[in-house]
């Protein structure tokens, strides 16, 4: 009979999956007919059941320190007889008389393993479903039941009428992870939830309840941590050492958020879901299903049936919205949007995303039906550039419980100046592996993030420093500086969730003195504009790209689901090999996992517990990798990520060479402040750097994003038309109402009905109209996205008659193009936009109008651009108030 | 190094002790014929309070009078510097211009009454608005437009400097940081001029631009900082998980965790009834919160069947009576949906009838103008669905100028209304998690109920109710939303409704759930 518990109940809500529920309850004879029997989590996965192996290992180490803490009278437990083979310690045996324990008069502080019926009482329609469909629940065996005499204020599940307990019951889940996640929090509950109907059930309920704080015993990497922090609180006399010891180990789990969850399962999904066959639940493939025993055979459904899910980024809702119209796979999908149906119509007509991304939509389903790469030749990204002198590559894998990097990866890829012709360009790697058990901690991390900083900062230096010679030797030559021969840097990453980790890293470590003086290189990559240098062409560029929202982009790839960077490296036009074969990438049998650009964790952890499970296949004898050839496998797998990306870049290169229009200055790395600031003030000033920073990044990024995914995402305002002949009467009402603006230039636009929840506000005069064809960033300088000189852009200003031309000169698109947006509407039908040309401006805007910069009949966007008015300020003030030693008395 | 900026950042304690004698019984009682309404106990603690302690946390959550207590403190210090033929230079600050202007107002009421109804101050007055060349133009009689870098700011900060008069300054820290220089080129002067700083919305004021105003106090100051951490914050670009005891929040948090300055409460709501009081009293304000005028009920006469007039165009059905019923405070509508995004025809169409209802049911005659800005706000958080709720509500001339009344739950922080109604928008519970932290934040959920007088209805989908996301943060802060539909609204009505999709006709299986 199939049984309903807390793993089944954990993995769906984690999964969000209706199938994987309906399969993990199917009957013998169902599974059968399915062929689902032979797919569990550890053929799939292996590293990972031993992974459970481990987590036992862990579980008995606890309970050992709560036995020794408690004392072996005050814990009830059955240890097993004989040391366990695998585990090299004794086993704990399932107590099955909790009843008589609970109904002892002197009950013990804590329970271990001890086995309670999962009763048909936690919910009515637990029982119909057990009753109807012939299921049944697991027994529950929560890890520890720590019994506490009851406090007043301390939360309970209680019901209507009950009364105050003798001792309150909280279930503690021992787990390896040191971050506990949602599906540890929803077994706890569930556990917390059963294990109040069995008390109420044994009438247990006038000296029991429940404590609606249930509570996750982490994993840290110190085995010994628990038993340090009761020394600790013995040394300080502590009257309760233990108890105090687990409050400060354990992490409470806020009954209240996850019961109502838990309550919904039942009471909504379980018996819709027992009602369908099991082929009939609900099911798509995504990034969630990672982990999932049943993603093989979901894909290979998918597959032959060639399911809408095959789509990558094609989410849940959005399949479910296209089979509402009666689409139901990828060929039919890829019709309708060819013919454009009224059904397609419609289902634009619900969902901004999918209408925004029709073309690449289009271009995913022909490429994964044709099963070759397409390139969308129509888009152009602002994302990466053609050619960077200067390529650093950057790679890194974390565990996700932990959130702790266990291997990064870094390779510069240098064309330096002065290199002969056909010379190779320099390039560099450089891998770094947290290996040591004793060693890991949050400190070992932050020594490898300050190595890595180091690193880049020399990289960086020397780039700088060789622009700094050809800089003297222009000036010697010429003198005045140019760009000639100078090179740029540009950083790429494989996907976000890297340079997020990379952010967290930062962020983790960031109140370390050594780590905040470290980061003041990111901020040196964004010097302010008044120390740029002013004889260069000099503008601001975002640093890096993610190569994967490029791909997404630019390319549609015979790939279902979702890009990842081997598949995307081995579809995306690999090379031949001399003997006509494609060159592929691959990595080792352990070392990667469908759907997922991580190297599996499990790896890490064999290092960092020493004990490793993974073994080489049949052919090599089958045996056990040693600790040195998982170290080396991780090495290696690194390396495969960086070269695999450097291969993509490369790609997207020689095959959308045109298509790649970000344009990048030759580096300039920004002066080092040298600063004698108390720590709060260090601190304080660091962080308004970075959130300045990046605040610009992002606004560099939205800027650069093609124009269907600026107004997808709400940050910019596109379609615009200048309707201002027709919108005279409310100019001018505008001015009426407005003494300032009466001698101002107001234009009216129309524009585009589904920008209308775009992010702009009345009142931002930090905004850029251009053209929505204008091919260049709008950082640039104006005469060089014109392809003018800067001599040839002066002569042209002075031949205009314009004011301080060559203060103007050095104007960007964004500030020549700069408008205030005085009214929105984003109402009336179509929405407009009142806009301001500001008088300071005026006669820039009007010179970029004559010379074609922008066309004012032509469809324009409206971007947000950037400009830090505050980051000097705080500095001086933060240093004004905290650069000498404060008296004692104010 | 800047005194006393420094100790109030590094550590508070280091301030001495400053015995003023001041009686702030009697100072309270001057004061008191001016205000608008007599200060109740825990407001008059806070001014008793701020005068004795020269850091005052003020904990002001909805509608319990917070920019009245900062006017009324203002008062008194105004009071104080008359009866004591001294000049004082008071500081008023934000994060923002909408709150500087609402003390800076409600100061000057507060002024012209005590002028009506004692006499004139033996000193003089001098208001001013000290904003950039840029900025709005703030039209006043009496309260001056003062542009940085002008010759209007140089007398201002002659007659400062001084110290002979009494100034009530209002800005933001970047221009009071601009009117400190001599021109825009020369460097800012950290001169020591303000009496007393009040910092209204402090929760919403990062460290280092509080610290700005810091620098222009006196070493005897006075400082209030009033706000309510559990209303909407700043705007990090760099979002710290770790805030460091409030130093990478707002000063709010920080002067209450760093230096444990205990927040002073004025917890008397005079906006929402005792039903929509109840759950932001639970949840957020640890009981504390009591409503003053709990039985407020929505002033309408509902008809007992559909209207006569109702027009073709918008839905009906006979729930709308009982989800518009005055007896009923708090209604929540959840439907089953996976379909919608930033516009959703469904909620839309069922919140342009209940306003529509709702107007027909007014008691009294009312304007369109009072309508918008008294009677209703409709929250929804994309402007999509602003728009398709506008464009119903106008086919039935339902519209005003500026058609404020249906907005995002940031522009009416600050306001209230008798009905609220929320449209959450949303269903499709892919692009939930895509904006997760977004909508289902509990302070915006917060600041939505508590604009509330007398009603508050919600329509929101199964899927935003079921959404249980991966991070236990995010987790925690939905359940505040989540737990009040299903928890605190715990009554439910099933009900079957039809809306028009499409000039298709469809049905719903709505429930209607209330407390």
């Amino acid at each position: 009979m199939p049984k309903l518990g807390k793993q089944t109940i954990a993995q769906t809500f984690k999964f969000d999956c209706d199938r994987f529920l309906r399969f993990q309850l199917s009957s013998d004879t169902e599974k059968k007919t399915l062929g689902i029997e032979e797919f569990a989590l550890g053929k799939v996965r292996p590293g990972v059941q031993l992974m459970q192996e481990a987590g036992n290992k862990w579980e008995i180490d606890k309970y050992n320190d709560l036995i020794l803490g408690f004392g072996k009278d005050n814990v009830k437990y059955i240890e097993e007889e004989k040391i366990d083979p695998i585990l090299g310690v004794k086993k704990f045996k399932v107590i099955k008389d909790l009843k008589d324990i609970l109904n002892l008069e002197n009950p013990p502080k804590a329970i271990i393993e001890a086995e309670f019926k999962i009763l048909e009482s936690v919910s009515i329609e637990l029982k119909l479903a057990c009753d109807k469909f012939d299921i049944e629940p697991s027994r529950a065996i929560p890890d520890i039941i720590w019994i506490k005499p009851h406090e007043k204020e301390s939360p309970l599940i209680l019901e209507e009428g009950d009364l105050e307990p003798e001792y309150e019951l909280h279930i503690i889940d021992v787990k390896m992870a040191s971050e506990a996640s949602l599906k540890h929090f929803t077994e706890v509950t569930f556990y917390a939830l059963a294990l109040d109907a069995f008390l109420r059930d044994n009438n247990l309920i006038a000296r029991y309840r429940v404590s609606a704080k249930g509570l996750v015993w982490p994993g840290s990497h110190d085995i010994n941590e628990f038993k340090n922090i009761v020394r600790k609180f013995q040394a300080n006399n502590e009257l309760n050492p233990v108890v105090k010891a687990l409050e400060e180990t354990l992490i409470p789990v806020p009954y209240e958020v996850y019961e109502i969850h838990i309550k919904r399962f039942f009471k909504e999904r379980l018996i819709p879901v027992l009602e369908k066959s099991p082929k009939d639940a609900a099911w798509h493939i995504s990034a969630k299903c990672q982990l999932c025993q049943y993603l093989t055979y979901c894909q290979g459904e998918a597959k032959r049936d060639d399911q809408l899910c095959k789509i990558p980024w094609l989410n849940s809702s959005q399949a479910n919205l296209i089979r509402s119209e009666g689409i139901l796979n990828t060929s039919d999908l890829r019709q309708n949007i060819l013919q454009n149906t009224p059904a397609w119509e419609k289902i634009k007509s619900v969902n901004y995303q999918l209408r925004a991304d029709e073309s690449g939509i289009e271009a995913r389903c022909n490429s994964l039906e044709d099963g070759v790469p397409y390139i969308l030749s129509e888009r152009v990204s602002h994302l990466m550039p053609k050619w960077s002198d200067m390529s650093i590559f950057l790679t890194l894998h974390f565990d996700p419980g932990s959130g702790i990097t266990f291997a990064i990866g870094a390779k510069k890829v240098y064309f330096k100046p002065g290199r002969s012709q056909g010379e190779p360009p320099i390039s560099v790697e450089k891998i770094f592996i947290i290996d040591k058990v004793e060693q890991f901690s949050p400190a070992t991390e932050r020594n490898r993030l300050i190595e890595l900083i180091n690193l880049l900062e020399s990289w960086l230096n020397e780039v700088n420093d060789d622009n700094n010679i050809i800089a003297a030797q222009h000036r010697a030559n010429t003198g005045r500086d140019n760009a000639f021969g100078k090179s740029n840097v540009h950083f790429f990453f494989w996907s976000k969730i890297e340079v997020k980790q990379f952010l967290r890293m930062v962020e983790r470590h960031m109140d370390h003195p050594d780590v905040v003086a470290k980061v003041e290189i990111i901020t040196r990559l964004f010097p302010p504009d008044n120390t740029l240098p002013l004889d260069l062409d000099m503008y601001k560029s975002q640093p890096g790209t993610v190569v994967k929202d490029v791909v997404k982009y630019l390319v549609a790839l015979p790939i279902s689901y979702d890009y990842t960077l081997l598949e995307t490296a081995n579809k995306f036009f690999p090379k031949s090999k001399p003997d006509g074969s494609l060159f592929q990438f691959y990595f080792a049998y352990g070392f990667w996992t469908p759907l997922n650009d991580q190297i599996p964790f499990e790896r890490a952890y064999e290092l960092w517990k020493d004990n490793v499970f993974l073994k080489h296949s049949q052919n090599l004898g089958g045996l056990h990798y040693t600790r040195d050839e998982i170290y080396e496998g991780l090495r290696r797998s690194v390396k495969t990520y960086l070269e695999a990306l450097q291969n993509i870049v490369m790609r997207l290169r020689d095959n959308c060479k045109n298509q790649l229009v970000l344009h990048k200055p030759p580096f300039y790395l920004g002066a080092l402040v040298k600063s004698h600031l108390p720590q709060v003030s260090k601190n304080l000033l660091v962080f308004n750097k970075l959130n300045i920073l990046t605040q610009e990044i992002e606004n560099l990024h939205q800027v650069s994003l093609p124009i269907d995914e600026k107004e997808a995402r709400f940050v910019a305002i596109r379609g615009l038309i200048n309707k201002s002949l027709e919108y005279s009467k409310e100019i001018e009402g505008f001015r009426d109402n407005n003494v300032s603006l009466r001698n101002s230039t107001i234009y009216a636009f129309e524009f585009s009905i589904n920008s209308r929840d775009a992010k702009l506000k009345e009142g931002e005069f930090l905004c850029c109209l251009t053209n929505e064809d204008f091919p260049a960033n709008i950082y640039t300088f104006w005469y060089t996205a014109i392809g003018l000189k800067f001599e040839e852009a002066l002569s042209l200003l002075n031949e205009r008659n314009i004011n301080q031309a060559d203060r103007k000169v050095k104007k960007t698109i964004a500030e020549i193009l700069s408008v205030t947006i005085l009214k929105l509407n984003t109402i009336s039908n179509p929405p407009y936009v009142l806009l301001e040309i500001p008088n300071y401006n005026l006669d820039m805007f009007n010179f970029a109008i004559k010379e074609r910069i922008i066309d004012l009949d032509k469809p324009m966007v409206l971007d947000s651009s950037f400009k830090d008015f505050e980051s000097k300020d705080i500095e001086k003030i933060l240093r004004d108030i905290s650069n000498k030693a404060p008296r004692n008395k104010r | 190094m800047v005194e006393p900026a420094y100790s109030i950042l590094s550590d508070h304690c280091k301030l001495k002790n400053i015995a003023r004698d001041i009686d702030t019984d009697s100072l309270l009682s001057k004061i008191s014929t001016s205000l608008k309404n007599p200060l109740n106990n825990s407001q008059k603690h806070v001014f008793n309070y701020s005068f004795k302690n020269r850091i005052t946390l003020l904990w002001g959550p909805p509608g319990t009078g917070k920019t009245m207590t900062l006017a009324s403190i203002v008062l008194g210090w105004i009071e104080y510097a008359n009866e004591n033929k001294i000049g004082i230079n008071i500081g008023l600050g934000s994060s923002n211009w909408n709150a500087i202007d609402n003390l800076l107002l409600e100061i000057y009421d507060l002024i012209c009454n005590r002028n009506q109804n004692i006499i004139g101050y033996s000193k003089d007055i001098i208001m001013s608005r000290i904003r950039s060349k840029s900025g709005e133009d703030f039209v006043h009689d009496k309260i001056t437009d003062v542009i940085v870098y002008s010759q209007e700011a140089s007398i201002l900060k002659s007659k400062i400097e001084e110290n002979k008069l009494i100034t009530i300054n209002g800005s933001t820290w970047k221009q009071l940081y601009n009117f400190s220089k001599d021109n825009k080129n020369s460097p800012a002067n950290h001169k020591k001029w303000f009496d007393v700083i009040l910092l209204d919305e402090s929760s919403q004021i990062k460290v280092e631009h509080a610290l700005a105003y810091f620098t222009y106090l006196k070493e005897d100051f006075n400082l209030v900082l009033a706000g309510d951490d559990k209303q909407l914050g700043p705007i990090h670009g760099f979002q710290m998980q770790d805030k460091q005891s409030g130093l990478f929040d707002c000063i709010y948090t920080f002067m209450k965790q760093t230096h444990k300055i205990e927040p002073q409460t004025i917890i008397d709501n005079y906006r929402s009834n005792i039903y929509i009081n109840d759950w932001p009293n639970k949840r957020f304000y640890l009981g504390k919160l009591e409503s003053k005028n709990p039985n407020k009920v929505l002033n309408i006469n509902l008809p007992s069947v559909k209207p006569d007039e109702w027009p073709h165009a918008l839905l009906w059905d006979d729930i709308f009576l009982k989800i518009l019923d005055p007896n009923l405070p708090i209604i929540v509508i959840t439907y089953p949906s996976s379909i919608y995004t930033v516009s959703n025809i469904f909620e839309a169409q069922i919140i342009a009838s209940l306003c529509y209802l709702y107007k027909l049911s007014l008691s009294e005659e009312i304007s369109s103008a009072d309508f918008a800005t008294k009677k209703i706000g409709i929250v929804t958080p994309h402007r999509a669905q602003r728009s398709l709720i506008h464009n119903l509500l106008s086919d039935q001339n339902i519209t005003t100028e500026n058609d404020s009344f249906v907005d995002t739950v940031d522009r009416f922080q600050g306001q209230e209304r008798d009905l609220i109604m929320s449209s959450y928008t949303v269903s499709d519970k892919d692009f939930v998690t895509s904006e997760d932290e977004f909508i289902l934040d509990p302070r915006r959920f917060n600041v939505s109920l508590t604009r509330a007088k007398s009603k508050f209805i919600m329509i929101i989908s199964d899927a935003l109710i079921n959404y249980l996301p991966n991070d236990k943060k995010v987790a925690e802060d939905a359940s505040h939303l989540q737990m009040f539909v299903l928890k605190f609204c715990k009554n439910e009505e099933k009900k079957t409704i039809n809306i028009l999709n499409s000039n298709r006709l469809e049905s719903v299986d709505i429930i209607v759930r209330y407390p």
